[in-house]
């Protein structure tokens, strides 16, 4: 059974001892366990599943993240999973007694030691929900800080954004006639090298455009997408937007879309895997000399990540950090 | 879907291989087996198993290439296992947990080789465990006895109580075990069966784990695989292959027939309870697994009870015991039809008790016969006369269980009693 609404989000993280497990619940729950940040596993939980003891905790606990934690460790310095065709390697640290997590720790870091070279303007897509600008805008504080660019991009009627957005140092206003344009429109604007874009209703997490930055170090990565989870599961829209997001998940590895991945695909590549605007960032030059997003076409996005892909373009998903969707009853 | 059954491909050799350890190459069929199933453990424990066919694979085969294949089978579990070990160093937990207060049972009648096999097993790990605390107590329950040969049997192996129950049906010999063991945790194995090595340190660290648990199953596994029969009811899934550990209450998350499909969590060639629940629940119904022509229905309705009851079951793989399959196609084809039956007659009968619960009962028992139906068409256009045969007789015996089977079952074991005295 898929228990009704409301559910508890819980996040527990892993590296700290396991004593913050809860012992009871009054709602079903979704867990999600983290590691040094780094998600490495979703749960479901019933309030009739609890107590666990000690043990039953460290074994539930296991059975969610072990899987994910030694895949991550394996990958170590390559730190991608190549979409196209290769499996990991077998786990030569279960040969011994070799601990996941130290591994784990090295190849975490491998990640965020990447530089960061690219400037990087950020596009918040406002087309539905204004009234979640301002915690959008909360959350990407630390970004507007740091001297990056934030652009909103909404309808010409939400005459108040404006004045919300001023509030953010560095923050433009832009207005465009459809959600579609919208894109183009942040695209155009940006002064970044790399465009990130995020939706109104999303709340980046800290170190949200660092991580997705530092993919572009490899030059020809064009695109990279993340991690979307949910904030909210209060009511039935926000359970079934989270049941079926539309695209595969939950995808807690970094992976590789190298332009083999667009090949050997019978009814066209999946490239909706990459990712889609509630959090993904785009090489800016890459993107204009591509034509930008065609407002024409049914998926203006998929439509441009194909179009940058044929042109050898090579693309990530990085999970590293996530934006949450606050998604409301209204649908997205 | 399997290969279709054609022609011999028995027998096949069981292999184990520890993924902690470095692999070396692999000879295939060295005294003549088609091919080889591996049990793959990591520190001992079950984390899958490879089937290696010699026609694939030719007769050796490469470290490197049996190193990738151990992973896609037994990766994930391993690398979970290998997990949980850390996290339990790190809370500095993980010390061997002391043995159970125990009793294991083997309901037996009249096949003492079996029996000396499965008691010498179950000595061994007693053996095995003495240093972790007190002893366990082995049953034998001797059903109907027509001779001295299981007492005998039992005996030869000192500290082996032995019961007699003279009421015929394999129900009637649990609730003897029952009502003859004082200890909280009463273990059941088949009398065909002998328990792994590792059978009771995993059920001692399941107990230490959930020790409000009212029962443990386990995996079954074969013993052999010598004859085609013994391949086919492997192949086609045996008693199960679930390598993940699960923990099961009343409710289950994405699961609307929960607990209806209970039989998903083992069978009762290896499984153990907590007697207090036993008791609680009103011990096994006497009108199911009596022997044919219901042979069948006892352990999946155990189950249900423990599970309706508000207890949880705890599925582990560890608890691991390997089976001796029925050696020829009409037993095997016998066994399906009992599945089918159990399976119907333990729905009716729960669904009639509790109509609350038949709607999942019922929805169980249409996805079972939507399955069956589905893979026997499959069969029948593979041209696998084995197979189609199998699965049609789990198809009768699910129409025969389902139409009265239950009140049949319930007058034979009336006038049962009655010839007994009982």
């Amino acid at each position: 059974m898929i228990p009704p609404a409301p559910w508890d989000i819980l996040e527990i993280d892993v590296a700290e001892n396991l004593a913050s497990m809860p012992r009871s619940l009054t709602r079903p729950a979704l867990v999600i366990f983290r590691y040094q940040g780094a998600v490495l596993g979703l749960a479901h939980l019933l309030p009739s599943e609890l107590p666990m003891s000690f043990a039953e905790a460290v074994a539930f606990v296991a059975g969610v993240i072990g899987g994910t934690a030694v895949e991550l460790a394996h990958l170590g310095t390559a730190d991608v999973q190549r979409k196209a065709g290769i499996t990991p390697q077998p786990a030569a640290g279960l040969r011994s007694d070799i601990n996941p997590f130290d591994r784990l720790d090295l190849a975490l870091a491998a990640r965020r030691a990447r530089p960061l070279r690219l400037s990087a303007t950020i596009v918040v897509l406002m087309w539905n929900r204004p009234a979640s600008l301002s915690a959008c805008l909360s959350a990407l504080g630390s970004e507007a800080e740091a001297g990056r660019e934030v652009i909103v991009v909404g309808r010409a009627t939400n005459s108040d954004s404006n004045s919300v957005v001023r509030k953010l140092p560095g923050a433009r206003y832009l207005t465009a006639p459809t959600v579609n344009h919208a894109r183009n429109t942040g695209l155009q604007a940006a002064a970044g090298d790399v465009v990130l874009f995020t939706e109104v209703d999303a709340q980046p997490e800290l170190g949200w455009a660092d991580a997705l930055l530092r993919r572009f170090d490899e030059p020809e990565v064009v695109l990279a997408g993340g991690l979307v989870l949910p904030s909210s599961l209060t009511t039935e829209a926000q359970i079934a937007s989270y049941l079926d997001p539309g695209i595969p998940w939950p995808r807690l590895l970094p992976l590789a879309f190298d332009p083999e991945f667009l090949d050997g695909w019978r009814r066209g590549p999946p490239i909706w895997e990459i990712g889609a605007t509630a959090n993904i960032a785009v090489r800016r030059n890459a993107a204009l000399s591509a034509g930008g997003f065609d407002t024409t076409a049914g998926s203006p996005e998929a439509a441009l990540w194909l179009r940058l892909l044929r042109a050898g373009g090579h693309a990530r998903f990085e999970p590293l950090v996530n934006s949450h969707p606050n998604v409301t009853p209204v649908s997205r | 879907m399997a290969r279709p059954i054609v022609g011999s491909d028995a027998p096949y050799a069981l292999l184990e291989i520890e993924i902690t350890e470095k692999l070396v190459p692999l000879v295939l069929g060295p005294r003549g087996e088609h091919g080889a199933h591996v049990l793959v453990r990591h520190r001992g424990r079950p984390v899958g198993r490879l089937w290696l066919e010699k026609a694939e694979h030719g007769e050796t085969i490469a470290a490197d290439r049996l190193d990738s294949l151990v992973w896609g089978v037994a990766g994930k579990q391993a690398a979970i296992l290998a997990t949980g070990d850390v996290l339990l160093k790190r809370e500095g937990a993980g010390i061997p947990s002391p043995t159970p207060n125990l009793t294991i049972t083997v309901c037996t009648r009249n096949r003492a080789a079996l029996l000396r096999r499965c008691l010498a097993s179950l000595v061994a790990l007693s053996d095995g465990h003495r240093c972790f605390g007190q002893q366990i107590d082995v049953l034998v329950v001797d059903n109907a006895p027509p001779d001295d040969k299981t007492r005998e049997a039992a005996q030869s192996f000192p500290g082996v109580r032995h019961v007699v129950e003279p009421v015929p049906g394999l129900n009637f010999a649990r609730n003897r075990a029952l009502a003859s063991t004082d200890r909280p945790w009463l273990a059941f194995i088949d009398d065909d069966a002998v328990a792994d090595r590792h059978w009771l340190d995993c059920l001692a660290n399941g107990i230490a784990a959930s020790p409000d648990a009212g029962g443990f199953t386990g995996l079954v596994l074969p013993l052999f695989l010598d004859t085609e029969a013994q391949l086919c009811f492997e192949r086609d899934g045996g008693f199960g292959s679930s390598f993940a550990t699960e923990r099961v209450g009343t409710e289950r998350w994405g699961d609307r027939l929960h607990p209806a499909n209970a039989a998903r969590l083992g069978t009762g060639a290896c499984m153990v309870f907590s007697t207090d629940v036993l008791r609680a629940v009103g011990g096994f119904d006497e009108a199911l697994d009596t022997g044919p022509p219901l042979p069948t229905g006892g352990d999946i309705d155990m189950f249900y009870q423990v599970l309706r009851a508000g207890y949880r079951l705890v599925y582990l793989p560890g608890l691991l015991a390997h089976h001796e399959h029925r050696r020829d196609m009409a037993g095997l084809r016998a066994q399906y039809f009992t599945w089918g039956q159990g399976l119907a007659v333990v729905a009716r009968k729960n669904a009639e008790a509790e109509p609350e619960m038949s709607r999942r009962l019922h929805g169980m028992l249409r996805r079972w016969f939507g399955n069956t139906v589905q893979r026997l068409l499959l069969c029948i256009a593979g041209r696998d006369i084995h197979r189609s045969a199998n699965l049609f007789a789990e198809l009768r015996g699910g129409v025969v269980g389902y139409f009265g089977e239950y009140e049949r079952s319930q007058t034979r074991i009336a006038i049962r009693k009655r010839e007994h005295g009982t």
